[in-house]
C-alpha cells in the first residue's frame, strides 16, 4: 500500500495487544506445551504418554465423538437460526424487540441458566402419590397433557359407562363434601381462621370440578392442610366397585387396563422366578419372558389375547389374578393417572441428552450469531436487492443470490467463532450432567483432569494442545478468506 | 395497461403472503425463545414450595390472583444479610468498564495494523493471535497469577482490580482482534487510499476513518465483552478473590449453600444480574442501523 | 478524541507502573497492623456463613482478628491456583482429600505440631487423628462432622402402617418386601447433585462395605490394596443391588432415583400417603427435611427420626460412617495458629449449633447438652459409641477414582446387570491414580 509507514508504526499499534497477549496467553501456552510432555507432578519427561491418553482413553473417545456431534448440530443450529432470525427481524417494525428477545439468553449468566433449564427438562418420576403426573419441567408437562387418559374425569366416565354408581357429578360432590368437612375440622382445630375457611369454601366447587378435569389440586399452604384430592375420588371408585357385587374383575380391568396389567406383572414375575427355581424354565428363557411381560400383560388385559407357547402356560395364573382384581388400590389407580405417557429424562437418557444440552447451547449462542450477522446484513446494499427483485427474483432467490454471498465473510467469522465455542464448550455440560450419562466433552474432560481431583496437568495440557492443533486448518481458511477479501475491496 | 393490473395484484398477493410468513415464522421463534425466560421470571415471583412442586405455568391459570406472587425471593437476594449486594454490583461495574474499554482500544489498534499496514510476519502473527482464542483460560491461571503475585499486581490494597482488568483485557483481545480485523479489512479500499494520498497519517486514518466506520462491529464487541466480564465468576475468583472486592456473580452464587439448598433464590438472582447487560444491549442497538457505512463514505 | 487518548495513555501507564510500588506496602501493612486471616471454604448461603461467624465469635473477640471468608463451590481450582501461584489462603476447609493430598506431597501445607498432641489424642478419636496425619505429623483437623450411617423414617407413618424398625439387613429387606406389597415404595433415594451426582450412592456402598467386608477390608479398599473387582467390593455392590436392582423398592424407580435431587429425596417420606418409608442419608439431611412441603411443621423425634444402618454380617459388626470438611493451613502465622487452637477446643462447635446449624463435634469432650435437638444429640452419641468409625471412603480416594466411583454408581442404578464392566472401569481409573 502506498502510504507513509515507518518500520515502527505497526509496533505502536500492535504493541499493547501483543504485550498483553504474550503475558496472558502466549507464555502460559508455551508452559502448557511443555507440561503436556511431563508427568502429573511436572517432574519427569513422559514423551507422548499424555497424548496417547488424550486420544485413546474411553472417556476422551466419548468426548471426541460428542464434540463432533456438537460441532455439526450446534454450529449449523446457531449460524442457521442466527441468519434466519437476523433476516426475518430486518423486515419487521419490532426489530429491536425481536433482537433483544433472542439476545436475552446471552445475558443470563450461569446463575440462572441451570435453573432455567431445570424448568424445561425436569422429570417428576411416575408414581408420585401426592400429585399424579405433576411435572415442573415444561417438556414433560406437555407430554403429560398430550395424554387423554391422565385425568380422573375420564376414569370416572368410564366407570359411569359400565353402570357403576359413580358420575362426574357425584365425584365432584364427593370432593366437595370431604373437603368441606376437612375445612371445618381445620377451623375447629385452629389451623384455619373462619375467614380463610370461607375463602376456601367459596372456591371449592370450581376447583373441585377443574381438578376432576385434569387440573392439579390447588396450591397454597391452606389447601395443603386438607388431604389428598385424588384419593377422595379413588376411594369413591373403590367403594362403588365394592358395592357392586355383579361387577367382575374382567370389567374393572377393561376400565383401568394399566392398573390390572401391573398386578399381573407382579404375580407373573414371581411365578417365573418360581418356575426357574423349580427347573421348569431356563434362566435365559425367563429373562426373555420378563422382558416381554409388560407388553404381554397389557395385551391380555385389553384384548384378552393370551401369549402362545408352553412356557407361558407353565406360569399361567392370569385368570385368577383378574378375578381377584375387583378392587383397585390407591397406588394402582394413581399409576393409571401416570401411565399412558412416558415422561422422559431429558438430560440422563442416552442420545437425547446430548441434543438436550446442544439445544441449551443453541439457545444461548444464537443471539451472538444474530447480532453479528445482523450488523453484516445492514451493509448489504439495498440497491442490489432491489435490482434483483426488479429482475424477477423472488425473496428466496434474492436471499441466496445476493445476501448470502455478500454476507459470506461475516458468515465465515460467525462460523469460526461457533466452532471455537464448541471446542471449548464446558459450562453447559459441567452444570447439567458433569459429563455423565454419555455427555462427556473435551473441555469438561480437561477441567476434570486438572481439578477433578488428581491434578493431571500433563493430560489436561495435552488435550489443550490437541485443541490448538485442531483449529489451525480453520485459521488458515480464515487467512485465505481475508486474502480474497483484500483482493476485492 | 389492462394486462398489467392482474399481474400487479399477483405480486401484491405474493408480498402479502411473504409478509405473513415472515411474521408467523418470527413470532413463533420468538415465543419459543422467550418461553424458558418467562418461566424463570414467573418462578422468581413464586414461593419456594410452589416452585418445587408445580410448574410455573400453573400461575398462568389464574394470572390475576396476586396472592400467589411474592417478592420474597427478590428481597432475599437484594437485602441479603451475608452479602452487600449494592457493593457487589458496584464492584462488578468497576471491574467491567475498564475490562471492556481497554481490550476494545488495544484490539482496534491491532486490527487496524493487521488490515491497513504491511509488515513482515503479518499472517503468522495473525494466526497466532487468533489461535489464542482456543486456549482454555484455566490453563493460564497458575502461570499468570504467579507473575502477578511476584509483581504485586494482585493482593494490593490500592488498586485491587488491576489484576482482573489486565486479565480480562488479555483474555478478550484475541477474539476482539479477530472480529475487528475482519470488519476493518472489509472497509472500501478507496476511502483509505484517497485519505493517504491527501497526506493523512495512520493516526488520523485510524481515529477518523477506521474506528467510526467500524462502529457496528465495535458496538457488538462492547456488548459481548461487557457480558463476558459481567457474568464471569471464575476469573474474578482467581484475580480478585471473594472478599469485599468480589463482583456480583460471587455474591449471587453464594446465595446457595454448599449443599445446594435455596436454589430457588437463583431465579430472582438471574434477573438482578441481567438488568444491566440488557440495558447495555438495548442502548447500543441503535448502532446496528443500516446506512452508517454508506453515510460516512459520502460525507 | 485526542483528550480521550491522552487519558487512556495515562491510565495505561499508571496501570503498568503502579503495582511495583504498591506491592511491598501492602504486604508490610498486613503483617504489622491488622490481623487478617483468610479462610477459603465451600460454605455459603444463608445458614452456613452466619453459623461460621457465630462459631468463631469468641476467637474474634479475644484476638481482634478478622477472618475474611472466601467461599466457592469451585474450591479445588481456586485453591490449586492460589497455592501454586504463591498466595494461598491462610486456612482452607475442603470436602475431599484428593486435592489436599497433592499439597501435602509438595509440602505446601503447614504442620500443626504446635498443638498439644496429648490433648489432641485424648479429645479426638483415632480415626480423626489418623486422617489428619501425613507422614507422622498432624496436618489437618475436622471441626464439624456428620454421621452418615443413618436411615430416616417417619415414626408416625410406621405406626400407622404397623411397621417396626429393622435390626438386621435381612429384616430391612423383609420390611421392604412388605412395604412394596402394601403398595408403596421402600426407599426414597436421590442421586442428582450436579457435578457430584452419584455421591449418595457411594455412601450406601461404603456403609455396606463396612458391614460385609469389615473395617480392615474397608481400609484396604480405600488405599487400593484390594481391587475394585475383588469379591469383597463386588459383594458390597451386589448387596446394594438388592435395593437398587429392584425397580419397585425405589420411589420413582431407577429413573426417579437418578433424576431426584438428593436434597428433595427425603420429602417422599412425609406425604400422605407416604411415597416411600425409608431414606438413608447423613445427619445433615435434617435441615432439608424441614424444607420439604410442610416440613416446617415436622417435629424432630416425632414426625421424623432415624435408626442406625443395620448390621449385615455379624462378624463385621456395626461400624459408623461419617464425613467432614478437612481444615488445613497454609500459613504458620501466630494468629492462624491461634485460630487452629481455637477450632480444636472442646466447645468450638457450640456457636455453629446455636445458630441452628447442623453438625456433630468431632471433639469427644463436646458437652452433649449443647446440641440443640434430641436427634442431633443422639447422632452425636452414636458417633461416639459405634463399634468403630470410618471416614467416607470416596472422599479419601484420589479425585479420579472418586469421579469414577460417582459415575459408576449412576450406571449401576441405571442397569445393575453391568456390574462387572462398571467395576472394571473404576479399577482402571484406580490403577492409574494409585499406581503413580
Amino acid at each position: 500500500m502506498n502510504m507513509r509507514q515507518s518500520r515502527w508504526t505497526p509496533l505502536v499499534y500492535l504493541g499493547p495487544a501483543v504485550f498483553l497477549l504474550f503475558l496472558l496467553m502466549v507464555y502460559p501456552s508455551l508452559e502448557t506445551i511443555r507440561l503436556s510432555f511431563m508427568d502429573k507432578r511436572d517432574t519427569e519427561f513422559v514423551g507422548l504418554e499424555n497424548y496417547d491418553y488424550a486420544v485413546t482413553s474411553p472417556r476422551m473417545k466419548e468426548a471426541l465423538g460428542n464434540n463432533l456431534l456438537w460441532l455439526v448440530v450446534f454450529t449449523v443450529g446457531t449460524v442457521g437460526l442466527g441468519l434466519l432470525i437476523a433476516t426475518l427481524a430486518d423486515r419487521v417494525r419490532y426489530e429491536s424487540l425481536a433482537k433483544a428477545i433472542i439476545f436475552m439468553p446471552m445475558a443470563i449468566s450461569f446463575v440462572g441458566a441451570g435453573v432455567i433449564w431445570k424448568f424445561v427438562y425436569d422429570l417428576n418420576p411416575p408414581g408420585n402419590p401426592t400429585q399424579p403426573g405433576s411435572q415442573i419441567g415444561l417438556l414433560n408437562a406437555i407430554l403429560v397433557s398430550l395424554n387423554p387418559d391422565d385425568n380422573l374425569a375420564d376414569l370416572v366416565d368410564k366407570f359411569a359407562d359400565e353402570d357403576i354408581d359413580i358420575s362426574q357429578a357425584s365425584a365432584t360432590t364427593a370432593i366437595i363434601d370431604a373437603e368441606t368437612e376437612a375445612i371445618n375440622a381445620a377451623v375447629a382445630a385452629g389451623e384455619l381462621t373462619q375467614s380463610q375457611a370461607d375463602e376456601l369454601l367459596d372456591k371449592l366447587p370450581d376447583t373441585a370440578r377443574d381438578f376432576l378435569h385434569g387440573d392439579l389440586p390447588p396450591q397454597g399452604e391452606n389447601w395443603q392442610l386438607l388431604g389428598r384430592w385424588a384419593n377422595i375420588v379413588i376411594d369413591q371408585i373403590n367403594a362403588a366397585v365394592a358395592a357392586n357385587p355383579s361387577l367382575d374383575g374382567q370389567t374393572v380391568c377393561k376400565i383401568v387396563p394399566q392398573a390390572c396389567s401391573r398386578e399381573i406383572e407382579k404375580v407373573e414375575e414371581d411365578a417365573i422366578d418360581a418356575a426357574v427355581d423349580a427347573g421348569t424354565l431356563t434362566e435365559d428363557r425367563a429373562e426373555e419372558m420378563l422382558d416381554d411381560l409388560p407388553e404381554v400383560a397389557l395385551a391380555y388385559v385389553k384384548d384378552n389375547k393370551r401369549p402362545s407357547g408352553s412356557d407361558w402356560q407353565t406360569v399361567d395364573q392370569w385368570d385368577t389374578i383378574i378375578t381377584n382384581t375387583r378392587e383397585i388400590n390407591v397406588r394402582s389407580a394413581n399409576e393409571v393417572l401416570d401411565t399412558g405417557f412416558e415422561p422422559i429424562d431429558w438430560i440422563r437418557k442416552g442420545t437425547i441428552n446430548n441434543f438436550a444440552l446442544i439445544i441449551v447451547g443453541v439457545w444461548i449462542w444464537t443471539g451472538f450469531c444474530m447480532v453479528v450477522l445482523s450488523a453484516g446484513l445492514k451493509s448489504v446494499p439495498k440497491e442490489l436487492l432491489e435490482a434483483a427483485r426488479v429482475d424477477g427474483a423472488n425473496e428466496l432467490q434474492a436471499f441466496f443470490r445476493i445476501t448470502v454471498p455478500v454476507l459470506m465473510p461475516t458468515i465465515t467469522v460467525v462460523t469460526t467463532t461457533m466452532i471455537i465455542t464448541v471446542l471449548k464448550v464446558f459450562d453447559i455440560v459441567y452444570v447439567m450432567t458433569a459429563g455423565n450419562f454419555g455427555t462427556e466433552v473435551i473441555a469438561n474432560r480437561m477441567y476434570l483432569e486438572m481439578y477433578g481431583g488428581d491434578r493431571q496437568f500433563g493430560r489436561a495440557s495435552a488435550i489443550a494442545v490437541i485443541l490448538m492443533l485442531a483449529i489451525i486448518p480453520l485459521l488458515i481458511y480464515n487467512i485465505y478468506q481475508f486474502r480474497k477479501q483484500e483482493a476485492y475491496r | 395497461m389492462t394486462a398489467q393490473a392482474p399481474r400487479r395484484s399477483k405480486i401484491e398477493w405474493g408480498q402479502w403472503f411473504g409478509h405473513v410468513f415472515v411474521q408467523v415464522a418470527l413470532i413463533t421463534i420468538l415465543l419459543m425463545w422467550i418461553l424458558p425466560t418467562v418461566g424463570l421470571l414467573i418462578s422468581s415471583f413464586r414461593d419456594q414450595q410452589d416452585i418445587a412442586s408445580t410448574g410455573w405455568w400453573t400461575a398462568l391459570k389464574t394470572p390475576l390472583k396476586f396472592t400467589q406472587y411474592t417478592l420474597d425471593n427478590y428481597d432475599a437476594v437484594i437485602n441479603n444479610p451475608n452479602y452487600d449486594m449494592k457493593r457487589a454490583f458496584l464492584n462488578s461495574l468497576i471491574i467491567t468498564i475498564p475490562a471492556t474499554f481497554f481490550p476494545l482500544l488495544f484490539a482496534s489498534a491491532a486490527a487496524y495494523a493487521f488490515s491497513w499496514m504491511k509488515f513482515r510476519g503479518q499472517n503468522l502473527l495473525f494466526v497466532i493471535v487468533v489461535g489464542l482464542t482456543i486456549i482454555p483460560l484455566q490453563l493460564t491461571f497458575i502461570p499468570v497469577l504467579t507473575l502477578f503475585n511476584d509483581w504485586g499486581i494482585t493482593n494490593n490494597d490500592y488498586i485491587p482490580y488491576l489484576g482482573i482488568w489486565i486479565a480480562h483485557t488479555g483474555y478478550g483481545l484475541p477474539y476482539a482482534i479477530y472480529l475487528l480485523r475482519n470488519f476493518m479489512g472489509s472497509l472500501p479500499k478507496e476511502i483509505f487510499e484517497s485519505a493517504f494520498l491527501d497526506g493523512c497519517s495512520h493516526t488520523t486514518a485510524f481515529l477518523r476513518l477506521a474506528l467510526p466506520l467500524s462502529i457496528p462491529a465495535v458496538a457488538s464487541l462492547v456488548i459481548f465483552q461487557f457480558l463476558w466480564v459481567w457474568n464471569d465468576l471464575l476469573v474474578a475468583l482467581i484475580y480478585v478473590g471473594g472478599g469485599k472486592n468480589a463482583p456480583l456473580t460471587y455474591a449471587l452464587s453464594g446465595l446457595v449453600n454448599s449443599l445446594g439448598q435455596d436454589w430457588h433464590l437463583l431465579t430472582a438472582a438471574a434477573f438482578v444480574s441481567m438488568i444491566l447487560p440488557l440495558l447495555v444491549f438495548l442502548s447500543l442497538q441503535r448502532f446496528f442501523v443500516r446506512g452508517i457505512l454508506a453515510g460516512s463514505v459520502k460525507g | 478524541m485526542r483528550k480521550a487518548l491522552v487519558l487512556i495513555t495515562v491510565l495505561a501507564l499508571a496501570a503498568a507502573f503502579f503495582p511495583h510500588t504498591a506491592a511491598p506496602v501492602a504486604k508490610v501493612a498486613q503483617a504489622q497492623d491488622d490481623c487478617v486471616i483468610t479462610f477459603l471454604t465451600v460454605w455459603s448461603g444463608e445458614d452456613e456463613l452466619p453459623n461460621w461467624e457465630n462459631m468463631i465469635k469468641p476467637f474474634v473477640e479475644e484476638t481482634g482478628c478478622t477472618v475474611e471468608v472466601e467461599s466457592t463451590r469451585d474450591i479445588v481450582p481456586v485453591l490449586t491456583t492460589r497455592v501454586e501461584a504463591g498466595n494461598p489462603p491462610d486456612i482452607a476447609g475442603v470436602p475431599s482429600f484428593g486435592a489436599i493430598r497433592t499439597f501435602l506431597e509438595e509440602g505446601d501445607v503447614k504442620p500443626l505440631d504446635y498443638l498439644d498432641m496429648d490433648r489432641m489424642s485424648t479429645q479426638f478419636g483415632d480415626t480423626w487423628m489418623e486422617l489428619g496425619t501425613y507422614d507422622g505429623t498432624l496436618y489437618g483437623i475436622f471441626p464439624r462432622a456428620s454421621l452418615k450411617s443413618l436411615i430416616w423414617y417417619s415414626p408416625k407413618a410406621f405406626e400407622a402402617a404397623g411397621y417396626t424398625v429393622p435390626a438386621t439387613w435381612d429384616e430391612l429387606l423383609g420390611l421392604c418386601e412388605t412395604i412394596v406389597d402394601d403398595g408403596s415404595a421402600c426407599f426414597s433415594i436421590g442421586l442428582e447433585s450436579g457435578a457430584a451426582s452419584g455421591w449418595p450412592a457411594t455412601d450406601w456402598i461404603e456403609d455396606i462395605m463396612l458391614r460385609t467386608a469389615g473395617i480392615e477390608a474397608y481400609d484396604a479398599w480405600v488405599n487400593h490394596e484390594i481391587e475394585w473387582t475383588s469379591p469383597e467390593v463386588t459383594r458390597a455392590w451386589e448387596t446394594f443391588g438388592e435395593i437398587v436392582g429392584e425397580e419397585d423398592y425405589m420411589y420413582g424407580g431407577a429413573a426417579g432415583t437418578l433424576s431426584t435431587n438428593f436434597g428433595e429425596a427425603p420429602c417422599a417420606l412425609f406425604t400422605d400417603p407416604p411415597g416411600a418409608y425409608l431414606h438413608r442419608q447423613a445427619s445433615f439431611i435434617q435441615s432439608f427435611i424441614q424444607d420439604c412441603p410442610g416440613g416446617d411443621q415436622l417435629v424432630p423425634g416425632e414426625d421424623f427420626d432415624f435408626f442406625l444402618f443395620p448390621p449385615i454380617d455379624e462378624a463385621a459388626g456395626n461400624p459408623g460412617l461419617g464425613g467432614a470438611d478437612l481444615f488445613v493451613t497454609f500459613s504458620d502465622d501466630e494468629n492462624v495458629k491461634a485460630l487452629v487452637e481455637f477450632l480444636t477446643q472442646p466447645e468450638a462447635l457450640a456457636g455453629w449449633l446455636q445458630g441452628g446449624g447442623s453438625g456433630i463435634a468431632t471433639n469427644r469432650e463436646f458437652p452433649l447438652d449443647l446440641y440443640p435437638d434430641p436427634l442431633t444429640r443422639r447422632a452425636a452419641e452414636l458417633l461416639n459409641s459405634v463399634d468403630s468409625f470410618r471416614f467416607d471412603a470416596s472422599d479419601q480416594m484420589p479425585g479420579d477414582v472418586n469421579q469414577a466411583f460417582w459415575t459408576g454408581t449412576l450406571s449401576f442404578v441405571e442397569n445393575s446387570d453391568d456390574l462387572t464392566s462398571i467395576l472394571e472401569t473404576i479399577e482402571s481409573a484406580a490403577d492409574a491414580a494409585y499406581g503413580q
